[in-house]
This record gives structure tokens, sequence and C-alpha cells, in this order.
């Protein structure tokens, strides 16, 4: 009877493509009673045959595709196919636990624990977003978090490495220094020169990969935003190629140190109490002191 | 003109001019003109006294003065403020003057700048009576006197005006410019007269017209060499020559002060100049390479604007200072802030506008100290940041600001001028709050000094001289020579503090429209 | 009430706005308990360069230029600093100083405005010697004087004790130029007596306190 039921419910339901809400089931079965269309409905989901979705107010019932295997094994309970799909749609960027909550209409003690019973099976894991610390998105357990949330590269369990793109930056560095002063010794002028003390960000990938100096897979695209670092520090400098890629090239500063730096009111953090009287003067500034003896 | 400046300048004129000139010249640097009577009024001194300082600043061409619009019998006095600070520079145009001219140069230009300004004639007979230029004959420091003019080194200061406009309660001048570099007709024969004394100096002819050094032709050289330096450094010698001789030719058809870009040199010239002057193989094989190589640096010094003559530049100085100051800005910033902050401050300068979570990407900083980092140089008024305020979703809800970082250039260069004013002041105040200090022993050693002199001269024993010498203690020694290492820092420190106003200004004076007071003619 | 402001501004910000600047969160630096040292430790020391050959050479210049200036006539030392300085002064100082033998500062008096030629002096009703003295010898001086004393009797002593001080005081020398400005001065002398400002009163205010009283 039950069978039955369910078979006329998943009928009318596949009908709808887009999902059929509770008073279009009751409509297409107007003589079903409310109690045996509940039941119906539940056998047809621990099937696995449909799915439940929110749509505003109103809670739809669509008719999953029966090719689709869900992963989910057979022992778990609504509320927790509720929670695994809607984690499932959120992909490989997660899915807040605030949006989960609003999207399957449980609260928050509930999907807590079921939360915890399907990460305990191993069936989706938290992630910490690097943007807010604080944020945690669930995804399916065997999916690889996309870079927005995990930082990339860079980011090591949430933390950004510092080090890590510090001693890259160096190397870069590094590498266009000594192409720059194998360039020196050839002498074929000076646009010669540079050209030949250019980098493309190919060779700088080849070069870091051989030094293997990193445990993460750097792609090219990582090493373009290191290289633009070391242009930012002001020791290279990036051309503009004709087929709108750049190439990189280690450069001196123009002028040597100024004269503002070489006294410490230039570097003086408190330089802006410094006057004629108080406690920040020429004639007892501490800095003066030191720098004079 | 900050209140730094001013307090600046009030220091350097106390150290030349003694306390007298520096009130006179607090009065006159917070206004725009003053009268006599007022100066004296708002001074301390006697009118004696604020007479004669008042004399020793024009004789020094640091006032001007003109009739008054009501009275045109009355005076109205005004400083250059702008040329106070040249003060400072002394030492250095000496040294520039020495290294072109030699010896017999420096004695003319430091004679000229004791003086302040002077006569053609007055000034030789001053060299010539100098005991150590006893080698150098009249014709040789002649003819020196004669070359600095022409090359604009030495400038007349502006004529009277000769006939009825004339009034001696107000002196009137010349004002045209054609004949600032005309030399003078110099007897050599009264010269000589005058200082076996057989005639006065009221006799030379030349007693009208007077001369001074011209600051701004010593500011011209000092700017093409900081100019030269950056590109040699980026670039390599060769480059550097070509750019040298790139600018002696621009000097042929443009004023060498014109704000935002030279007149045009084409690659024909170039080419023929360095191959008549240069002997550098190098360059010349390469002539056409290295002047693209300067034109497609990104310090931009020079531009092509045309293909006629095999190609037409010019000197693009708005793009050259903006490149140059704000290396220094950031130098500075990396000895303030560390690299980091450095960092974060090209970031900004690239970007134009950003916001403080792009930063952080763009730059690779972790959040924590990017903000801090961000924040520090946002409190030095290193950068500003913008306000966007856009209305919050849908007309309700709360509006939605974005603040973004930017860096209003020329506030910064501002910023970081006074900043070297403040420092240059400081130095200026420790270094007499150190001599005045130890002005007792400062005073010894220079007495005992004269009178060890006057010792020798005499021809004293050495062991009596070895005596007197003891009466220094070795720990008043000790601190003598504690307190001259202490000044001589100072004194570098100075100079070096220049180097870097004068940049500052050179960004002020071509990327900005502020009147700076530099010409070709003054 | 204070809170409100143009445009409906509140004084303080929302918590969107404190997010935005990025206050929010662990990253705000910590609760400060007390006011921060005056002289915080530094990051590093400032920059030392060798001094260049160039720079010792302005160094030495620079030193000298400041002992010449002042013991140039153009320092101007304030006669009530220097009567501070007076008292503390032993022999040996006012030797040296008498040594020095300070030169005179020379003007172009054409080129300045006429009140500040310290030789002008303003005429009254009185006619002058004119004696185109090279030198003013202070005996001569005396001796000139007395003669006229007992020619023109009391009538003319105010203008005679500003003379007599002003020579004790002005020690240089008349020059012819400056006899010629007074001869010019002695005829045209509208100006200077049509805008009488007071200031005459306080010239001799002044020589009242410098010069003895016959």
């Amino acid at each position: 009877m039950e069978a039955e039921v369910a078979q006329l419910l998943l009928a009318v339901i596949q009908g709808i493509p887009g999902g059929a809400t509770n008073d279009d089931l009751s409509k297409a079965l107007s003589d079903m009673p409310a109690g045996s269309r509940v039941e119906g409905l539940n056998v047809l989901l621990k099937q696995g045959s449909i799915e439940i979705l929110k749509k505003g107010d109103k809670l739809i019932y669509r008719a999953k595709d029966p090719e689709k295997k869900s992963a989910l094994p057979k022992d778990a309970d609504n509320e927790e196919k509720v929670v695994y799909s809607i984690v499932e749609e959120g992909g490989n960027k997660g899915i807040w636990i605030r949006d989960i909550r609003m999207k399957s209409n449980l609260n928050m003690t509930q999907l807590n624990k079921i939360l915890k019973n399907l990460e305990t099976k191993k069936l989706i894991k938290a992630v910490k977003s690097v943007n807010a610390s604080k944020k945690k998105v669930y995804m399916l357990y065997n999916l690889e978090a996309d870079r927005s949330v995990t930082g990339g590269a860079w980011y090591q369990d949430q933390d950004f490495e510092v080090e890590f793109v510090d001693v890259l930056n160096q190397q870069c560095l590094r590498f266009l220094q000594m192409k720059r002063e194998g360039a020196e010794k050839k002498r074929d002028g000076p646009l010669a020169f540079k050209q030949m003390s250019c980098c493309t960000v190919k060779e700088v990938h080849k070069f870091i990969s051989d030094l293997g100096i990193s445990k993460v897979n750097l792609d090219e695209d990582d090493l373009e935003t290191i290289l633009k670092t070391v242009v930012y520090d002001g020791s290279a400098e990036r051309i503009l190629q004709s087929d709108g890629t750049y190439v990189y090239r280690a450069v001196n500063l123009p002028l040597p140190a100024p004269g503002l730096v070489q006294m410490p009111c230039g570097i003086c953090p408190v330089i802006k109490n410094c006057s004629n009287c108080g406690d920040v003067t020429a004639i007892n500034c501490q800095y003066m002191n030191d720098w004079l003896d | 003109m900050s209140a730094d400046y001013a307090h600046l300048c009030s220091s350097i004129l106390e150290q030349c001019f003694g306390k007298v000139v520096q009130s006179v010249a607090d009065c006159l640097f917070s206004a725009t003109t003053r009268t006599l009577s007022q100066i004296v009024s708002s001074t301390n001194f006697s009118r004696k006294e604020v007479v004669l300082a008042v004399a020793v600043l024009i004789k020094f061409r640091l006032v001007n003065f003109e009739p008054s619009k009501n009275n045109p019998f009355l005076a109205e006095y005004s400083l250059r403020r702008e040329d106070v600070i040249c003060l400072l520079r002394y030492s250095r145009y000496i040294h520039l003057v020495q290294t072109k001219y030699g010896n017999v140069g420096a004695s003319i230009a430091e004679e000229l700048l004791n003086a302040g300004s002077e006569t053609a004639t007055g000034l030789l007979l001053k060299c010539l009576s100098d005991g150590e230029n006893k080698a150098e004959s009249a014709e040789t420091y002649r003819d020196t006197f004669i070359k600095m003019i022409s090359d604009h080194y030495i400038i007349k200061i502006p004529e009277l005006m000769p006939g009825d406009e004339q009034d001696e309660a107000v002196p009137k001048f010349q004002k045209n410019e054609c004949g600032f570099f005309v030399p003078p007709n110099i007897d050599l024969q009264l010269l000589a007269q005058i200082q076996k004394g057989e005639a006065t100096l009221s006799k030379a002819l030349d007693g009208a017209i007077v001369w001074s050094l011209n600051y701004d032709r010593f500011h011209q050289e000092f700017r093409d060499d900081i100019m030269k330096l950056a590109i040699e450094r980026k670039l390599g010698e060769n480059a550097a020559e070509c750019f040298s001789f790139i600018l002696n030719l621009i000097y042929n058809t443009t004023d060498p002060w014109q704000r935002k870009a030279s007149n045009l040199v084409t690659f024909v010239e170039i080419k023929q100049a360095i191959e008549r002057k240069s002997n550098n193989m190098e360059l010349i094989k390469y002539l056409d390479q290295y002047i693209c190589l300067i034109m497609d640096d990104s310090l931009g010094f020079l531009r092509k604007v045309g293909d006629m003559g095999g190609g037409q530049y010019l000197v693009d100085m708005e793009k050259t200072f903006e490149s140059l100051a704000f290396a220094c800005v950031e130098a500075v910033i990396t000895e303030r802030f560390g690299s980091k902050a450095a960092r974060i401050f090209r970031v900004i300068r690239v970007k134009k506008f950003i916001e403080q979570e792009d930063l952080q990407k763009e730059a690779m900083i972790p959040a924590k100290e990017a903000k801090s980092l961000a924040y520090n140089l946002f409190q030095e008024q290193f950068i500003h940041v913008k306000v966007i305020k856009k209305p919050g979703g849908g007309g309700s809800g709360p509006a939605k600001a974005f603040y973004l970082f930017q860096i209003k250039d020329k506030d910064t260069v501002r910023m970081l001028l006074d900043n070297c004013f403040k420092s240059l002041y400081n130095t200026i105040r420790r270094s007499n709050y150190e001599k005045n200090e130890h002005k007792g022993l400062i005073e010894k050693s220079q007495r005992l000094d004269s009178i060890v002199e006057a010792m020798k001269e005499r021809g004293e024993s050495d062991e009596y001289i070895a005596e007197i010498v003891e009466t220094f203690t070795p720990p008043e020694c000790e601190i003598l020579n504690k307190v001259k290492n202490r000044i001589k820092t100072l004194s570098k420190a100075e100079m070096t503090l220049d180097d870097t106003i004068f940049l500052l200004q050179m960004y002020q004076h071509h990327c900005t429209t502020l009147p700076t007071g530099i010409q070709k003619f003054k | 009430m204070a809170g409100r402001g143009r445009g409906g501004k509140t004084g303080s910000l929302t918590a969107e706005q404190m997010q935005a600047l990025g206050c929010m969160g662990k990253d705000m630096p910590q609760v400060q308990t007390a006011p921060p040292p005056t002289f915080p430790a530094l990051l590093n020391k400032p920059i030392c360069l060798e001094t260049t050959t160039a720079q010792n050479y302005q160094l030495l210049w620079k030193e000298d230029f400041l002992n010449r200036m002042r013991d140039s006539p153009y320092y101007i030392v304030s006669a009530s600093q220097e009567k501070q300085k007076t008292s503390v002064k032993d022999w040996r100082e006012k030797a040296l100083e008498r040594l020095k033998n300070k030169a005179q500062p020379e003007f172009n008096y054409k080129a300045m405005p006429r009140e500040l030629n310290s030789n002008y002096r303003k005429r009254k009703a009185d006619p002058r010697p004119k004696v185109l003295a090279k030198k003013t010898n202070i005996e001569d001086r005396l001796k000139q004087l007395e003669q006229k004393e007992l020619k023109n009797g009391g009538e003319n002593e105010n203008d005679e004790v500003k003379r007599e001080s002003d020579s004790e005081h002005d020690d240089e020398p008349e020059d012819p130029e400056a006899a010629l400005d007074d001869e010019m001065d002695e005829e045209n002398d509208y100006a200077n007596d049509y805008f009488d400002n007071g200031e005459a009163y306080n010239e001799e205010d002044d020589n009242m306190d410098d010069g003895p009283v016959y």
C-alpha cells in the first residue's frame, strides 16, 4: 500500500520538473489523505528517489536523477540527508553553517549534531575560510577546497606562510640578479644587455622548481605574484612584452640613501612631538645622544 | 612657507649674522612687506642697530625694497625667503667653483660670498691683498672673473636707473635682463696703483656695477648632477655620458628652469655633438641604443616626440623629478618603517586606489602586519584615505562606505620637506648648544692655538711651547675632541640633509605650480 | 545631542564601518595601559656613509666661513648684549679683541633707501661748517665746536651735544660722498620735515643716553 502511494507521488513529482510542493501533490492526488502522503514521501526519501528543497517558505520535493548515486549510506536519517545534499551543493567553495541552517530549516543544536555525525562518518569536512578566520565552511570530504577559501599555496592551515613567501621572494631576486650578472659579461651593446637580463616567468618557475624548496606545488601564476612583490620592493622592474606577458629584470635604485635618513630625525618616530620645549627637543633627544657618541 | 621653514631661516641667519639680523628677518618673514619704523617697533633693538641689520640684509641680497604704494618716498622691505637657505649651500658653491676654476676661482667666489655683493675692482683688490694668493697675477684673476661671468656663475645686480626718475629716498633699478652678464671694464693699472696706495677705490670706473654669485646657476649644476647620477646608477656610465651631452644641447635652446619639460633636440644633433667631443668608442658605436635605453626606462627622463631629424626627443623634467622624489620618499619609508612598509607604499602608488584587503593580497604581507604598517604610514601622512560612500542596499539600510588608500603626491612631498626643515633646524640648534656648553673649553683651546702660533713666529724653543700646550690637560683634550667630533657629525648631517631638501625643492619646482623663486636671472 | 551632527552623521562608527576599516577581530593591537615611552626603541640606526673628499673640503670651508662671518663687520651684536658680556671679560680677552681689529662694513648707500644711510643726518636749521675733512680727529672736532660755541652762544647746545656724541660713537670716517649728500640735503630737505612721524624724538632720546652732556 505504501509502495503504491510512494509510486504515485513519485510519478507526480517527476512530472513537475521544478519540483512539487505539498500543494501540488495534494491537488494532483486529491483523494490521498495527508497522512499517507507524508508516509509515502518518507519512503521515497529513504529510497533516495526524491530530495527536499526549500524555496522561500515552501518545501519542494524533487525527483532525483536515478543515475546520480548518492554517496549517502542507507542508514542516514532524513535530516542528515537534507544537510548532506545542501553541503554537496556548496561544491568546493563550501557552505557556511548559517546558510545550511537557513536552507534546511533545522535548529542549531540539531544541525550541529548532524554535522558532527557526518564529520565522524567522514562524509563532510569543515574548512576554515582564510578571509574570515571565525567562519567555518563545510564541504564534502573528498573535495579539494577552492583557493578562495584556503588562500592557495601561501596558506598552510589557514596561516599565511610569511617565511615561505619571503624565501621565494629572495630566491627569485637572486635568480634575476644572476641572470643580469651573466648578461653584463657579454659586451654587445646596451640593448642586448637589457634583453639578456630579462627573465620570463617560465624561466623563474623552472629555477624555483629545480631548487626544490617548495613543498607545495607552485604554478606560474603563483610565481608571477611573487615576482610582482619583488618589483614592489624596488629591486626589479617588469616590462610588458608585445604578446601581453611580462618579463622581469633586476635593477638598481636610482638614488643613494637620502641625507634625511643619515641622521636620527629622519627615522624618528616621535618627530611630531619635537619642538623647542617639552619632552622631546633637539637638546635632550635620546636618539641624537646615541648617534653623536 | 611653513613654520618649520621659518624657524630654520631664523636659526641660519642667527648663525651667520647675529641676533639683531635674526629678529629683523623674523619680523619680515611673517609679513609681506614692512617699513623701517614697523621693523624697529617690532624688534627690541635700537634704530641704529636695525638700520645696520637691514643694510646688511640688502647687501647680501636677502631683502628687497620697493616704494610704498601710498607714499613713493617711503621704502617697504620684504624678505627673499627662498634665498635664506642658500646660505647653507655656500660651501657647495665654493667646491663647485674650485673644481671648475681652481684656487683662483675659489678665492674670487669666497670674497664675493664674504661681502655679499661687490664691485669687480673691489673684489679683485681683496683677492690680491689676501696673503695666500700672492702667486697669481692680477691678469689671471681678471680672466677667471670674466670667465665666471660668461658662464653665468656671477651675475650683475640691477643697476640704478639713471636720470630724473631716480629718487634717493627709495632708489629704483633697471629691469633690463640682457645686461646681466656683460663683463665690466677692469682697469688693471688702476688696480696696481691702488695696491701700492697711489690711488683709492673710488677712482675705479666700474664703481656703479655690483656683482654677486648667481645661485640658480649653481642649482642648475646640482640638479643636472642628480639626474646624471641616477642614470649612472641605473643604466651605466655610458648612458650617463650620453645624457649629459643631451642636457648640454638642450641648454642652447631652453631656459634651464622651464617647469614641465625642455625643448626639443634631434638625434642628429646629439650624434654630432658626441662624435665631436667624446672619446667613448662604445658610446658612439651604440648611440641609438643608449638613447633608446634611456627613453624606455621607467624613470622617464627622456621622451620621444617626433621622427624628424632621426628622432626628436625632450627631457621630461616633470616625470624625472617625480620618479626621483618618490625614490627618495620610498628610501625614507624603508629606513623608518621597514622594507615591507615600502612595499605597501609602492603597491598603493601603482594601483592609485586600493582597499586594505586587496593591499594585503597584492603585497603578500600577513593581514595584521599589513594593517599595522598601513596605519603607521597613514598616521605619518605618507598615504591618505579616500572615502567613497554608496547608499546602502536598495535605498534602505546603512550606507556602505569604502575606504581606499591613496597617495597625494604633492602633500606627501611637502610633508617630507617640512620634516627635513625641522631636522635641519634640530642639527643647527644642537650644534649651537654643544658649542655653548663647552664654550669655555673651545675658547681656551683657540686662545692656546693663537698663543702657540705667536710663540712660533717669535721663535721660542720647542720645550717652552710644549709646556704651554700642556696647560691643556688630557681630560680636557679628550672632551674637546669629543665635542669637535659631535660638531663635525652635525655639520655633515646638515650638508647631506640639504641634498635631500634640494631634491624635494626641485620636485616642487618641476612638478607643481608653487612659486619657488628659481629663475635664470634674478 | 553632541552625536547628532550635520547630515545625520553620528560620532561613532557602525559595526560595518569598523569592519571595512579592518578594526574588528583579533588583528587589533593590545589595549594601552600606560602612555607610550617618550623615545620608543628604533628599528634600525641612521645610515652612516663615508665622508667623501668633497664633503671634507666643504666641512672645513664651512667652519672657516662661520668663524669669518662671526668676526666680520656684518655680524651685528646688539649693544645690550655687549653690556652683559663686558662684566665677565678679563684683561686677556679684551687684549685679544683689540688685536682682532674689526673691519668696517662697506655699504653701497646709493643703492639703498636713504633712511638706511647711517651717515645721513637730519639737518637742523643751523649752518654747519662745510668741512670736507678726510679724517675726523676728535680733538680737532672739539676745537671746532669750542670755536662755534663762542660764536653762536647757547642756542645750539642740543645740536652740538648730538654731533659730539655722534662723533664719539661713529668711528666711520666721513667720506666725500656723505658730505655731498649733506650739501644736497640742506637745500632740498622738505621731504623729511614734511613727513615727521616722531622719529627725531626717539633719536634724541638715544643720544641723551649715549653721550655725556656738557
